[in-house]
């Protein structure tokens, strides 16, 4: 077995937990990281992938990844502003946030 | 009852994500063992892009239109934070101890901004070559700005003055410029004049630099503020 395929494993996995974290999570923190944590999964499993019969690494996955870090950073900041506009609304959604 | 319930719900849920990361797997073992047809061509006709660097020529000349709407959506990602997120002087971190510190912060700044700067421009200069590229530098370029911020160098406004605006749409810009003015010399939309194409792409690396550098800084002065979590407990 190429080891590659061991990192592309992990990637499901890492990607499986950050799913699991947007939809069966309350907390709006939480789902936030879990976007970052589906977003890392995917990242590991398209450079692995890439590079899975030893040859040399796909260009266009990793132009790919490089494309989706940072759309990803950005998401992230998007979604903190978000929140902390609808934390600043006041009690209206305590109850979405704890 | 409601609690077995919720516990047997758990157990459901976390099963199908188990299931799904199993047909994930096998999908992957089923693969066929060859790259795509694509990703060879890309790899094999890198001299006609104008740069010796794969990446670089997919990201910048073979798939432009993926990083042309990269750069859109970082820029619209910046303008909603800027719609969105409160930017207060009094929520203003800090990495200074006391106002007048001259003992660590500002001495290591020092220190650290000529390096940043090198190795900003050295990773722009790499990206034609190998491993490097307008993203790269431009991260290292917003994570200048966020130090100085975190200095009290620059300051965080109520509204971004016009220089930063400038800055912030000097990446998109330059991109779809460049994409449109080749279209008169017989090219398609996206596609550069052969003889002058490794100029081109670093032109609009560099502008894409510094409007990355410059949109992380934003957005790091809109969603900074993280006080609001202590709220929540």
């Amino acid at each position: 077995m190429n080891p590659n395929m061991l990192y592309v494993m992990a990637g499901i996995v890492v990607l499986c937990i950050g799913l699991e974290g947007i939809l069966t999570s309350k907390v709006w923190i939480k789902k936030i990281l879990g976007l970052n944590l589906l977003g890392t999964g995917v990242f590991l499993v398209l450079i692995a992938f890439g590079k899975r019969s030893g040859q040399e690494c796909d260009p266009i996955m990793q132009s790919l990844v490089l494309t989706g870090i940072v759309i990803s950073v950005s998401v992230t900041a998007l979604a903190l502003a978000l929140l902390q506009k609808i934390v600043s609304f006041g009690s209206d959604s305590k109850e979405e946030k704890t | 009852m409601t609690n077995e319930r919720n516990i047997a719900t758990k157990i459901i849920v976390k099963f199908m994500f188990f299931l799904m990361a199993l047909t994930l797997v096998g999908i992957a073992w089923t693969a066929p063992a060859e790259n795509s047809y694509i990703s060879q061509a890309a790899t094999h006709r890198v001299k006609e892009a104008g740069v010796e660097s794969p990446v670089t020529a997919v990201l910048i000349h073979f798939r432009g239109y993926d990083t042309l709407l990269e750069v859109t959506v970082m820029f619209l990602v910046a303008i909603g934070a800027m719609a969105v997120g409160t930017s207060k002087e009094d929520h203003q971190p800090s990495l200074l101890i006391a106002p007048d510190e001259k003992l660590l912060a500002k001495p290591m700044i020092r220190i650290l901004l000529p390096v940043m700067l090198t190795v900003s421009i050295y990773y722009l200069w790499a990206g034609a070559k190998k491993a490097g590229g307008a993203f790269q530098a431009g991260t290292i370029l917003g994570a200048m700005g966020i130090m100085l911020f975190l200095a009290q160098k620059l300051y965080a406004r109520e509204k971004e003055s016009v220089l930063w605006r400038i800055l912030l749409v000097s990446g998109p810009f330059t991109f779809l410029t460049v994409s449109f003015i080749s279209i008169f010399f017989d090219n398609a939309f996206l596609e550069y004049p052969q003889s002058i194409n490794s100029q081109l792409i670093f032109i609009i690396e560099t502008m894409v630099k510094i409007s990355t550098g410059a949109i992380f800084c934003i957005l790091f002065t809109r969603a900074r503020s993280l006080s609001f979590l202590e709220k929540t407990q």
